[in-house]
């Protein structure tokens, strides 16, 4: 048993935290205040390698372990969560799942792109009627002549504005089926922005589908394979949420920890009070856990042998820390914890998504509690 | 263009806490960086390659984690690299250092450019440069902040309190740049993944290699302890117009009639 990180991944996190603490982090306030990833931040990744970070080194990839992928999340988790929202949506989402379930021919065509930035990735799978029920959705896909027709309306698709490439989900004849339509495409309208408390650099929009007609080779697996492949996808996502909550956790007890450093009440640093130091020696647990947690976690991805409930457990756990941590740095802050001036009320802001993007918490707790009793309940 | 970078490992300040009323370095974290200047000369370096072509080599001296600070500077694009791998701690010593890498710079072949930081963070020495410029009889460029070379000559830009001087040399010649004179790229994920994959890309080399008699690493510098300097009375400050404060400062000085 060994829990070192290899020369190699240590050399990878500092190469990450320079890129994300230099080019990132100095800009996490603005992506909040305008709304957008500054112009020009994505291609400056992508000359990194990061947007491709995972995938293989043929479509200009750098293969990289699961537990390297997620100490680049978590460094971008701790400059800026909606930067890391964004990525981890283009590689881990969208781009992972084309090398999964794409013939040669889309991988080919689309990752390579897609690891130099050229083209962006959006996944859209959510729908205002269907949520955590994924078989809810209703976007059609009728076959026509030697391709399909897609209709209908999906919900909450980050990048929706900025994709040059969209998996789309619908429902085929064979059953719910993933179709990839490049932006452009005849019929595919970027909809409405939804106003989102935190992550407000990620653009989230609604896709409008009026009669988009896709070519059978656009289809991504078989007719019917929809819902394995965004099962599969599922994890590739999940890991990197809570790597980079881990990060943006940290990034919270940092600006506490300036904070209670320097405000003096009562003549003295808050710091040495009691039960300001409680919230940090909590913090500090809670983080340190996940920390481990999440590069066991990944680990388990890279021996492949990862389960349904160890990613339930890693996924349920992390939003809950960033979301206790944050809260209670927001506290350590007082007043000013309340005031946009301080990053800690764009992180609080920000963390409240983790418990909802990648399935809810309380998805995570049903997963758990089947899995746990699963053979025990007999009637 | 043959390039050789000096480069020198040091503690991480960010995992420092320096408190004054102590008067104690408290290290949270013991973790190593490329010294900022070095940091800046590989910079250099890559940037005159990429314009005039050749291949830059990394110099490295210090104990065996030393070779992960090559391995920054090959990430970032530098081509090949060497350690001097030394345990005892001799090459503390600027003299010693220097002697060293002055044999290692021999011994890695013909060369035209020598870069190196113009100062090192953690003692805020800065006499590798010079040192070494002298041991090899180079003309040195010291604390220039942008280095080019053209047909066997090496010009340089200096900035001083009132502008900036243009300087230049012939090759082949030692330049030294201080830690704000560029932005460093940063190593590639797939750089990164060869340097580890290739397990010749940095040679190691023992002191021994280069000084077989021992005699370029036995010290000058002795240490006589440490010491804070004594806290100073503030000064006293003058207020008024110009004429009022000169008058006051002749009084102050005893120059007054
Ligand atoms: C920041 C952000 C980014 C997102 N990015 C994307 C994206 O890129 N692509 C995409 O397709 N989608 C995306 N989503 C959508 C996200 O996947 C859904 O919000 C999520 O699946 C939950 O669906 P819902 O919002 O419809 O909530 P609902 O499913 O309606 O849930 C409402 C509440 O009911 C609870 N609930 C639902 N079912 C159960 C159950 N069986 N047992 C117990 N409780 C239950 C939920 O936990 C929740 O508390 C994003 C969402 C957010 C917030």
């Amino acid at each position: 048993m060994d829990f070192a990180l290899n020369e190699e991944q240590v050399m990878f996190q500092s190469m990450f935290r320079d890129f994300a603490q230099q080019e990132i982090a100095p800009h996490a306030r603005e992506t909040d205040e305008h709304e957008a990833l500054p112009e020009g931040l994505l291609e400056k990744a992508a000359e990194q390698e990061l947007l491709g970070a995972a995938l293989p080194e043929k479509f200009d990839g750098a293969e990289l372990d699961w537990v390297s992928i997620c100490l680049l999340m978590a460094e971008l988790g701790r400059a800026c969560l909606s930067t890391a929202a964004v990525i981890a949506s283009h590689a881990n989402l969208a781009a992972l799942t084309i090398l999964d379930a794409g013939t040669d021919e889309h991988r080919r065509s689309y990752l390579p792109s897609m690891a130099s930035g050229e083209v962006i990735g959006a996944f859209a799978l959510t729908e205002p009627q269907a949520g955590s029920d994924w078989n809810a959705i209703q976007t059609s896909a009728t076959l026509q002549g030697d391709g399909y027709i897609l209709q209908g309306v999906k919900s909450w698709v980050v990048n929706g504005s900025i994709a040059g490439l969209y998996i789309v989900f619908a429902r085929a004849p064979g059953g719910i089926t993933a179709f990839l339509l490049p932006a452009g495409v005849p019929g595919l309208h970027i909809g409405y922005r939804e106003r989102t408390m935190g992550l407000r650099g990620c653009q989230i929009h609604a896709l409008y589908l009026k009669g988009c007609r896709v070519p059978e080779a656009d289809r991504l697996g078989a007719e019917g394979e929809g819902l394995a492949i965004a099962a599969r996808a599922l994890p590739r996502y999940q890991i990197a949420i809570a790597a980079a909550a881990l990060g943006v956790s940290e990034a919270a007890l940092q600006e506490g920890k300036q904070f209670a450093v320097e405000r003096k009440q009562f003549g003295v640093a808050i710091a040495t009070k009691q039960a300001i130091g409680n919230y940090f020696a909590d913090s500090i647990v809670e983080i340190e856990t996940l920390r481990h947690l999440v590069l066991h976690s990944a680990w388990k991805m890279d021996e492949g042998t990862i389960s349904p409930s160890d990613l339930a457990i890693v996924k349920l756990h992390s939003a809950r820390v960033a979301r206790t941590v944050a809260n209670r740095m927001v506290q350590v802050h007082g007043g000013y914890g309340f005031s946009n001036e301080y990053s800690v009320s764009r992180i609080y802001r920000d963390v409240r998504a983790l418990d909802v993007m990648g399935g809810t918490d309380q998805l995570q707790q049903a997963t758990l509690a089947r899995n746990y009793f699963q053979g025990a309940l007999v009637d | 263009m043959r390039i050789i970078v000096l480069i020198n490992q040091i503690l991480d300040p960010s995992g420092m806490t320096v408190n004054r009323r102590a008067q104690q370095v408290f290290v949270n974290r013991r973790e190593y960086i490329l010294n900022p200047a070095d940091l800046s000369a590989v910079e250099a370096a890559l940037q005159v390659r990429d314009a005039a072509g050749g291949d830059v080599t990394i110099v490295g001296l210090g104990p065996e984690r030393v070779v992960e600070s090559i391995r920054q500077a090959l990430s970032m694009g530098a081509d090949q690299g060497l350690a001097i791998i030394d345990e005892s701690g001799a090459a503390a010593d600027p003299a010693v250092r220097a002697r060293l890498l002055a044999a290692a710079v021999r011994k890695a072949g013909p060369f035209d450019l020598v870069l190196t930081g113009d100062r090192v963070l953690d003692s805020d020495g800065g006499q590798i440069g010079p040192r070494v410029a002298e041991l090899l009889d180079l003309p040195q460029l010291i604390s220039v902040e942008t280095v080019a070379c053209q047909e066997n000559r090496a010009e340089a830009i200096r900035s001083t309190e009132t502008g900036y001087q243009r300087v230049e040399a012939p090759l082949p010649v030692l330049a030294t740049l201080p830690p704000d004179a560029n932005r460093p790229r940063f190593g590639t994920a797939q750089r990164i993944v060869n340097v580890y994959r290739d397990q010749s890309a940095v040679k190691c080399l023992s002191p021994a290699d280069l000084d077989p008699t021992g005699e370029a690493s036995s010290p000058q510098t002795r240490s006589g302890g440490r010491g804070y300097p004594t806290p100073r009375e503030p000064g006293t400050r003058l207020e008024g117009t110009v004429e009022e404060i000169t008058g006051r400062l002749v009084t102050a000085l005893g120059l007054g009639a």
